[in-house]
């Protein structure tokens, strides 16, 4: 179980807390999905948790004890794929194990075999600049899965996919987690997406955010694309992307407000 | 991809017929400017130089080089490990960086060649003082170089690196020193011309023997081919050794590219 209780978060130079008592609670073994408005401080949460940044009040714990005490508890893939361009594709998987050193056998092993999984078989030896973005993305996403933490955070993993590797690569996500008995926590801009994959959606609101909004996904474990289709998963994709509107103009208005004052 | 890169080699080859042609163009220029001025001792024409350097093969090649390379490699090799192991310092500890780095950029400014008769006070006319003429020139730069290139590591890769639970040493050697291997080529680049100069420099003020003290000799003898046949073979030297660092370039950043 990973709680955050009463977070207060401001970057310094900024006026503004981002989270002012921010309560969440995420189930061992969940699937939950964040999604809110751009600048409303997803990223940032994700930054929290994995121990980036240190909240200014609130205590962050995970079984009960404050994760400060827990080494890399968390797998962490960035918005940006951040891969390191001297390193090969494999090596780039390879990279947290290598950090953590895993026997480089067993490791290179782990990775050609993840990078099969996301599509990417036979592109080991090639160097980042001669991938996609949608590639990278995928061997960043590998990379992450390699990192070995209890929790993944997936920072917009699919966002710069087409929609059909997405479609597929989210029913492997999926498939994965059903086996993997991780906790993950899942941010996008797409409603669908994150009604599809999780078990409960997330909505960040406010400025400062001071709680999240909770919507419990009304679909079984095991589900296929078509339940999208029936009327109360349609309803609750409607409510969100309603909710997400109306956050969007009082973001407009608020950041007027800001510029404002300065 | 692939086309692009063929484009820019045939731009490349262009490139150098161009500058190839060029100097044939200006060796011509020389060769007739001398003709017509037709005082060997002010102005040699390139085939007298040419002459020269084959008459006194054996001395130069044999002799000399030798000499001068071997004050190039030691110093150039110093400066860069002096130099190296600055720069990891500072990068290590920000409360050095913070003393020595504008120390750093305000010495590169001084003109150190200038210092080599200063050094001969100290070593004499020895190995050693144009070794340390080859180190200070050189030092600088790459101490500056390198502290640059560690520094443009980029903050996302390295708090990636973070929740990896990489330490600042695993940080150090998995990250920053592979974001900084183009700046140490570049200083190194840079190096080797700056070393074979100072390296003849300190020659010129006295050596046993060296490029630049056989350059000396033949100016003391108003031998104005004999004079710039030498100054040729360190040009070729720099050359050299920058095409050997271009090679060993090529192959450790193929990433690149
Ligand atoms: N290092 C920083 N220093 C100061 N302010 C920051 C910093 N990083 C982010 N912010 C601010 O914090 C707010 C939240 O940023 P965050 O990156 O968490 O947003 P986000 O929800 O992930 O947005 P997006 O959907 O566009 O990725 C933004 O207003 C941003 O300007
Ligand atoms: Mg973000």
């Amino acid at each position: 179980m990973l709680t955050l209780e009463n977070i207060r978060f401001t970057y310094p130079n900024a006026g503004i807390p981002i989270f002012d008592g921010l309560s969440l609670q995420a189930e061992r073994g969940s699937f939950v999905s964040i999604i809110g408005a751009s600048g409303s401080g997803k990223t940032t949460l994700f930054r929290l948790l994995n121990g980036l940044e240190q909240p200014e009040a609130g205590r962050i714990l995970i079984d009960g004890e404050p994760v400060t005490a827990r080494k890399h508890f968390a797998s962490y893939m960035p918005q940006q794929d951040l891969l390191f361009p001297w390193l090969t594709v494999e090596k780039n998987v390879m990279l947290p194990m290598t950090v953590q050193k895993q026997p480089a056998e067993r490791s290179a092993d782990k990775a050609r075999a993840m990078l099969a999984q996301v599509g990417l078989a036979g592109w080991e030896d090639h160097y980042p600049r001669e991938l996609s973005g949608g590639m990278r993305q995928r061997v960043s996403f590998a990379r992450t899965l390699c990192a070995g933490g209890d929790v993944l955070l997936l920072d917009e993993p699919f966002s710069a996919l087409d929609s059909i590797t997405r479609i597929s690569l989210q029913e492997w996500l999926l498939d994965q987690w059903r086996h993997l008995e991780k906790t993950i926590l899942f941010i996008t801009h797409d409603v669908e997406e994150a009604i599809f994959l999780s078990q409960k959606v997330l909505v960040l609101t406010g400025h400062p955010v001071t709680g999240l909004q909770e919507f419990p996904v009304p679909m079984p474990a095991e589900r296929s694309r078509e339940m999208l289709l029936e009327p109360q998963v349609a309803r609750l994709k409607e409510d969100l992307i309603a909710l997400l509107r109306s956050e969007a103009k009082a973001g407009e208005q608020y950041n007027l407000n800001e510029s404002g004052i300065r | 991809m692939k086309a692009e890169s063929g484009e820019n080699r045939i731009t490349g080859r262009k490139r150098r017929v161009i500058s190839i042609g060029f100097l044939i163009l200006l060796v011509l220029i020389w060769e007739l400017l001398s003709a017509l001025i037709a005082r060997p001792f002010l102005l040699p024409s390139p085939s007298a130089v040419f002459q020269s350097l084959w008459e006194h093969r054996e001395e130069i090649f044999l002799t000399h080089l030798p000499a001068t390379f071997g004050v190039v490699l030691a110093g150039g090799l110093l400066a860069v490990l002096l130099g190296a192991a600055f720069a990891v310092a500072m990068d290590w500890s920000p409360w050095l960086m913070r003393a020595l780095y504008p120390l750093l950029t305000v010495t590169q400014t001084i003109p150190v060649m200038c210092l080599a008769p200063v050094l001969v006070l100290w070593f004499g006319y020895t190995f050693r003082m144009r070794a340390v003429v080859v180190i200070l020139v050189n030092f600088f730069t790459v101490t500056v170089d390198l502290c640059d290139g560690f520094a443009s590591t980029r903050q996302e890769r390295t708090e990636l690196m973070r929740t990896f639970g990489a330490g600042r040493l695993q940080q150090f050697t998995m990250l920053r020193m592979p974001t900084a291997l183009p700046n140490l080529f570049t200083a190194l680049k840079i190096s080797v011309p700056w070393s074979v100069i100072g390296a003849a420099v300190a020659e010129w003020l006295g050596a046993p023997a060296g490029l630049g003290m056989y350059s000396r000799s033949c100016m003391l003898n108003l031998d104005a081919a004999g004079l710039l046949a030498p100054l040729m073979v360190l040009t070729a030297l720099a050359l050299g050794m920058n095409a050997v660092l271009g090679l060993a370039e090529r192959k450790l950043m193929r990433w690149k590219a």
